[in-house]
């Protein structure tokens, strides 16, 4: 089923929806949460959520990629609940300050300084060629290991960690020049 | 635990990527590696970053013929007999149109990669049928369409590739056809289509990266360029190159091509950054100028040979890492290699293993070497360290520039970038870094340290050990070293009692300033803090950062 299809059974608020949404990028959404959780446990209530906050965002919101829509939620919760997990390790006290935080998704200040991080981080990605670009993304936003990376590109492990070490240098002299402190 | 808050929040900036550029990383996955994924080297990896854009753009393409006008743009015919070209012929052409088709079923394949989990997990071995994986095919219904698509248009498949140097290429061509121009390895197939990545300083956009493509007709290629780019934004125009060829050149705001042929092939350079990104036509015509046209229309089609081996490596091209040559640790290594080049010759032991892993439980010093698959290779191993007094090593850390150093002793090169390192429980290390040199902007570097009465089996095919000319020099902390210059690489050995230093860097030859740069780079490297090899502190592999 075609992406429009599937948004506007969103829009007029038909279940099926759901399911539509699992039967297409379901395998996807797992891949994106499991690189992240390395839990199949977690993964599955991640992506459970994803479509319930696709079902809550949808409408108004009107994806222009699905695809990289849901990958984003999934991508975000999935760090929310590695945020949880690691918080459940973290001493008592932590804990107990933390729930003295406000709901940092709320803060519009952090969203937008995200925002803005992330435009420039486009402009830096637009620097980089196709295959550096792709490689970089897998690491730093699908969250696959090097070795799944060098598997899937064809590079030697050592050749991966070389342009992800070198990038990641790169982009820190980029935010100095632009200015972006982080 | 650098600063954990700063880094989630860095991870967050990560959620505000453009789709663009999330989308490829599946199309540079799918299109490169699917289904091969062994040795590949990394220039050899070829591709596209144009095969993506032909998906992509494919209504673009169909378009682009009517944007730019067969009638305007076809050559004159007088005094032609090489055919062509214009875009519209290129793009139009049966080996592009499959290319196309072929590409465009790749994006809606498998979107959920189950099929290739699959195919990862049983293995797929089309028996009979090696040819599809030439292609990245991983299941009998990839392999059909590939097929008919083939048979729509008229097309042989390959059925076989070799990996060649560009020196061996340029050999069965005949001639050197490119000038100023660092290339990787080649991609020959059977019917002497080949393929290659490069990249050469054009003035005004540094270092610029290119393809090179020639394609015999008759075969879908696989790998060729197709159309990129917005229509509106193409300019073409006629070229007649510095060594009087005639070429098509095009520009777009996403990539760049130049294109020619004989009645036999095309010929194509393929840049992958246009005006966008600041490529003249200036700078497309000076890539031209580089190309020898000529020679590559008149030549005799090189050959791939699927009974051959995947390269020629003969012994006077390879040189040992771990010292000169009657040393014991290069004389182990001749050994072994001559070893390994006459075990398994019918691949038997190696197939029985498949994709699993050989380990010999009570032996897991052999694990340290990669060759070794079986009992009788690590025997072998044995007997040869034995006989030339070595040792095996044990293990292996991975670590950090900082680590690095502190194992070694100091900081023993002043350059601007590192890689994380590989350590041995000898001392032998391997790393990789940057260094800027004046007058020779920055050149990778990679650097082995190999420390004596140890077995290694790293070595180094530098080519024809003709071309390149040697001289001692002393380094500005007083130590003695080899230093040579070849075609494109430098070479720099120092040799002490307790260990063998190589450094090795790729970079262009023939400008009077490379010899410089060499020597300019050994006084980078302070000796004096290898040459006393410290047993290193085998503390485990260092821990990455978050952002890691």
């Amino acid at each position: 089923m075609e992406d429009t299809e599937i948004i506007a059974m969103y829009f007029e608020r038909q279940e099926a929806a759901i399911q539509e949404t699992g039967n297409k990028y379901g395998a996807y959404l797992n891949t994106v949460a499991y690189n992240i959780l390395r839990c199949f446990d977690d993964t599955e209530e991640v992506v459970d959520d994803t479509y319930m906050a696709a079902w809550n965002k949808i409408p108004p919101t009107k994806p222009n990629s699905l695809k990289h829509f849901l990958s984003r939620i999934t991508r975000n919760l999935s760090f929310d609940r590695l945020d949880y997990r690691n918080a459940k390790k973290r001493s008592g006290l932590f804990v107990e300050l933390d729930e003295c935080i406000p709901d940092r998704r709320s803060d519009m200040e952090l969203i937008w300084e995200a925002k803005e991080i992330g435009r420039v981080l486009n402009e830096f990605l637009q620097t980089l060629d196709s295959k550096t670009c792709a490689i970089f993304l897998a690491r730093y936003y699908y969250a696959y290991s090097v070795k799944e990376i060098a598997e899937q590109y064809g590079l030697p492990e050592r050749r991966v960690k070389y342009l992800l070490e070198k990038n990641r240098n790169n982009l820190r002299l980029f935010f100095e020049k632009e200015g972006v402190m982080i | 635990m650098k600063d954990l808050m700063r880094c989630k929040r860095l991870n967050e900036a990560f959620s505000y990527v453009n789709d663009e550029y999330l989308d490829l990383v599946e199309l540079e996955r799918k299109s490169k590696t699917k289904g091969n994924r062994n040795k590949k080297p990394l220039w050899a990896v070829i591709g596209p970053v144009a095969a993506c854009i032909c998906v992509l753009l494919l209504p673009l393409g169909v378009l682009a013929a009517k944007w730019f006008g067969l009638w305007d743009l076809l050559l004159p015919a007088q005094d032609r007999d090489d055919m062509f070209l214009t875009m519209y012929d290129y793009v139009s052409s049966p080996e592009v149109s499959a290319q196309r088709e072929w590409e465009q079923f790749l994006v809606g394949y498998d979107r959920d990669g189950s099929v290739w989990s699959e195919a990862k997990k049983n293995g797929f071995a089309p028996e009979g049928r090696e040819d599809w994986l030439l292609y990245g095919v991983y299941s009998f219904e990839m392999g059909e369409k590939l097929d008919q698509i083939a048979e729509k248009y008229g097309l042989a498949l390959h059925t076989a590739r070799k990996e060649m140097t560009f020196k061996e290429l340029q050999d069965q061509v005949g001639g050197s056809f490119i000038a100023d121009a660092v290339i990787g390895d080649c991609r020959v197939y059977e019917n002497g289509s080949f393929h290659f990545e490069g990249s050469t300083e054009l003035e005004g956009c540094g270092e610029t990266t290119f393809e090179f493509h020639c394609t015999v007709k008759g075969t879908l290629d696989g790998t060729i360029p197709g159309w990129g780019g917005n229509p509106n934004g193409w300019e073409e125009w006629q070229y007649d190159t510095a060594c009087g060829e005639y070429t098509r050149l095009s520009l777009g705001a996403s990539c760049a091509m130049i294109l020619t042929g004989a009645s036999d092939r095309y010929l194509m350079a393929y840049v992958p950054i246009g005006y966008d990104s600041g490529i003249t036509r200036e700078n497309l015509q000076a890539l031209a100028d580089k190309i020898d046209f000529g020679i590559l229309k008149d030549m005799q089609l090189p050959k791939a040979n699927s009974e051959a081996p995947v390269t020629s490596i003969s012994n006077e091209t390879l040189i040992s890492l771990s010292g000169y040559m009657d040393s014991p640790e290069a004389q182990a290594l001749v050994e072994w290699q001559e070893f390994l080049a006459h075990y398994d010759a019918d691949h038997k032991i190696a197939d029985a293993l498949g994709n699993g892993v050989f380990v010999a439980d009570d032996r897991e010093d052999w694990g340290q070497y990669g060759q070794v698959y079986s009992y009788e290779m690590g025997e072998k191993l044995d007997e040869i360290a034995q006989k030339y007094g070595l040792k095996l090593h044990t293990e292996i850390n991975v670590i950090d520039p900082d680590e690095l150093m502190y194992r070694v002793g100091g900081n023993f090169i002043d350059c601007d970038f590192l890689t994380w390192a590989y350590i041995y429980e000898d001392g032998y290390f391997h790393v990789e870094g940057d260094v800027e040199l004046a007058d020779h902007g920055t050149i990778d570097f990679e650097f082995v340290r190999s420390v004596k009465g140890t077995f290694n089996d790293v070595f180094l095919n530098i080519g024809n050990k003709e071309d390149y000319t040697d001289w001692q020099y002393i380094t500005s902390c007083k130590e003695p070293v080899l230093l040579a210059m070849g075609p494109d690489m430098g070479l720099i050995f120092a040799d002490f009692e307790e260990c063998f230093i190589y450094v090795g860097v790729t970079f262009e030859n023939g400008n009077g300033s490379t010899k410089e740069a060499l020597q300019e780079l050994a006084d980078r490297i302070d000796f004096r803090i290898l040459k006393d090899v410290n047993i290193p502190d085998m503390r485990g592999d260092s821990e990455a950062l978050p952002e890691e």
